[in-house]
């Protein structure tokens, strides 16, 4: 039987669990986007279940790629070949989708980064610092506090005549002041506007600071479904910014062509099967290693009776692999 | 007598210098252990909260001692090199330890301040020595004997180890993919607490790592003459000309830049290196702060990013002129 290749790609991160299967042109063959919620195990196994009955049955899935925060995690999970960081995937994803791209905006649940690609290449990046001010999870955050779902946020801001000026710096400071804004009876839509122009101010001073951001520029990640925040980068940076049809799947797309490209190696794939995948029963635990004064936090996945994958670790002493962990057991 | 000296801040760069000094003069040293998050602990529960990362181990490496020392050794360094300062926080950092760590044994402090001359860098550690009830011949002694180990130890810095090798006696270097150069402060990048295994990530990728000890001092003399004004941290200046001796010299593939967080005058040399690097050199760089955090999941990802893009625009280099980018962008 002639059957159809596909790869999938995996990107689970804070928010959202992103799963695509593409096909060897890079064509959509399914796309599915669930929010996290805390459990990230049972959501991506769910996921798995949903996009097996999304795909047509002369569909063989030759290769897997995860990224995002969870990474490590679903590659156990669903049996990966390619592993890779959140920056290389959505700059590859960027640069198949939109080939003239040269500035990448991508801004996730807990993330921000600047990808600056210049030759078909990644010449430079940025994430943010040390705060997470002005990411999806704070806009999800206020967004429920204001009473309004975050689906509507953005088309909100558009409706503003003139937005407040509200502090960006900071998720608690810009809190505060959209509060005193609140207070002093300015409206909802003016409040969320300038809370959109706050999050871009801060954005191109700390992400993008000292970069070249030069169009094209794409702008891409589940916060750019916010027509609010990307009318404000339209006027902060006086250009027009490309949303990808598939802005919100980027980083599982990108996995996915990295899975393709291992593939197209002639190596064979890692990926254990839909069935198996929801079959299999996951637990995991976590546990303080008391081996050195570091007390590092372990966590231990278990597939069924055996042990999947332990990580958090600083010496390797857990990581390296099943048997010598069992080892490590043994010694403390 | 058991001398203790915390493994921190200033001990990367003089321990050869202190170790030597004390153990002439026939006293115990004894260091305080490799950076833990015991130790990193005690330290942000004694420091005051506005503090950078690295005085706060600095002050659990200080309460880790206690009880195993008879006195504890704690260098006020003032000015290092004639009209040069180093970081305030080193100026005040006895009276720092003081007031916060209760239960002290008896404090060595060195009082060491070259801004004048540098002959008073040296008389410090007479003081020092009759602080111990040392005759001055005797101290004076021990201080030629502890200067020749600290000149060997920079004369292999120079060669290319870092001081974590030298620490560990470790003298292989080994294949490499590429050459990737480190800027940051000696107690951020040799404390693998600190940096999460910065060196040691790298190596094991294939890199070679280069850091600010591995440039000679006349280098980066030379590469600071040229700045429009005088640099006048010793620290400050060794990390900028050393980052731009090595862009300059294109000896790195890639450069990283360390910093904890709040760290006043890598606010501006990192600032500076990068504008440099942007406008002349443009050389794939990284700026990686780091504070409390204990996941390395993030620190990882940046690394591991930054390693892409460098072996990427390596594979791609025949695609891509050797004069820069295109004004097209094609």
């Amino acid at each position: 039987m002639n059957t159809k290749k596909a790869f999938l790609g995996v990107d689970v991160g804070s928010v959202s669990i992103n799963v695509v299967a593409i096909d060897q042109e890079n064509n959509l063959l399914g796309k599915i986007y669930v929010r996290t919620e805390g459990k990230p195990i049972q959501i991506l196994k769910e996921t798995m279940a949903n996009m097996a009955s999304m795909l047509p049955h002369d569909v063989e899935v030759k290769g897997v790629g995860t990224t995002g925060s969870g990474r490590e995690l679903a590659a156990v999970v669903v049996g990966a070949d390619v592993v890779k960081n959140e920056i290389t995937a959505h700059g590859i994803a960027a640069l198949t989708f939109v080939p003239d791209a040269r500035t990448v905006i991508e801004i996730g649940g807990q993330d921000s980064k600047i990808i600056i690609l210049r030759n078909g290449v990644v010449s430079d990046f940025a994430m943010n610092t040390v705060c997470a001010a002005g990411t999806g999870s704070f806009l999800d955050r206020q967004a429920s506090r204001l009473n309004i779902p975050i689906e509507k946020f953005g088309e909100l801001a558009l409706k503003s005549k003139s937005p407040v000026r509200i502090a960006g710096r900071c998720a608690v400071f810009a809190e505060s002041d959209m509060i005193h804004k609140q207070q002093m009876g300015c409206s909802c839509e003016d409040i969320i506007r300038g809370l959109c122009e706050a999050l871009v101010r801060n954005y191109l001073n700390n992400v993008g600071k000292g970069k070249e951001i030069l169009p094209r520029v794409v702008f891409q990640g589940g916060v750019a479904a916010n027509v609010g925040i990307r009318k404000a980068f339209e006027d902060a940076l006086g250009c027009e910014i490309t949303v990808p049809e598939h802005y919100d799947v980027m980083g599982a797309l990108g996995a996915a062509i990295l899975a393709k490209d291992y593939a197209s190696g002639g190596r064979k794939t890692k990926f254990k099967g839909f069935e198996t995948i929801v079959k299999e029963e996951f637990t995991s635990r976590s546990f303080e290693c008391s081996g050195c004064a570091n007390y590092c936090e372990i966590v231990e996945l278990m597939a069924g009776d055996s042990i999947a994958a332990r990580w958090g670790g600083r010496c390797g002493r857990w990581s390296r692999s099943n048997r010598t962990a069992e080892k490590a057991c043994a010694v403390i | 007598m058991k001398i203790g000296i915390p493994r921190a801040l200033l001990y990367y760069n003089y321990y050869p210098l202190w170790h030597s000094f004390f153990g002439d003069l026939g006293y115990q040293v004894v260091i305080s252990p490799a950076t833990s998050r015991a130790i990193l602990d005690s330290g942000v529960m004694s420091c005051v909260d506005d503090a950078c990362l690295p005085i706060k181990v600095f002050h659990g490496h200080v309460a880790s001692l206690i009880g195993k020392v008879d006195a504890i050794f704690i260098p006020r360094l003032v000015s290092i090199y004639p009209k040069e300062f180093i970081c305030p926080k080193f100026i005040g950092l006895p009276e720092m330890i003081k007031s916060s760590i209760k239960g002290l044994p008896h404090l060595l402090v060195l009082n060491c301040n070259a801004h004048r001359n540098l002959d008073a860098a040296y008389k410090a550690y007479v003081e020092l020595g009759k602080m111990l009830g040392v005759k001055r011949s005797q101290a004076v002694r021990a201080l030629q004997k502890a200067l020749i180990n600290q000149q060997l130890y920079e004369s292999l810095l120079k060669k290319g180890q870092t001081p974590i090798d030298t620490l560990n006696e470790d003298k292989s270097i080994g294949e490499s993919k590429g050459v990737i150069g480190l800027i940051g402060h000696p107690y951020l990048l040799y404390d693998e607490f600190i940096s999460m295994g910065l060196i040691s990530k790298l190596r094991a990728r294939g890199y070679v790592v280069m850091v600010p000890e591995n440039v000679a001092q006349s280098h980066i003399e030379a590469v600071c003459k040229e700045l429009p004004k005088k640099l006048f941290w010793s620290y400050g200046k060794k990390l900028l000309g050393s980052g731009l001796a090595m862009l300059k010299g294109r000896k790195v593939d890639g450069i990283i830049f360390l910093s904890s967080f709040g760290c006043g005058i890598d606010a501006f040399i990192i600032e500076l290196l990068q504008r440099y690097n942007h406008r002349l050199y443009q050389i794939p760089s990284a700026l990686i702060t780091v504070d409390e955090h204990s996941g390395q999941a993030g620190f990882n990802t940046r690394l591991e990013a930054f390693i892409d893009m460098i072996e990427w625009r390596n594979s791609r280099e025949g695609h891509i002129s050797p004069h820069g980018t295109s004004v097209l962008g094609h």
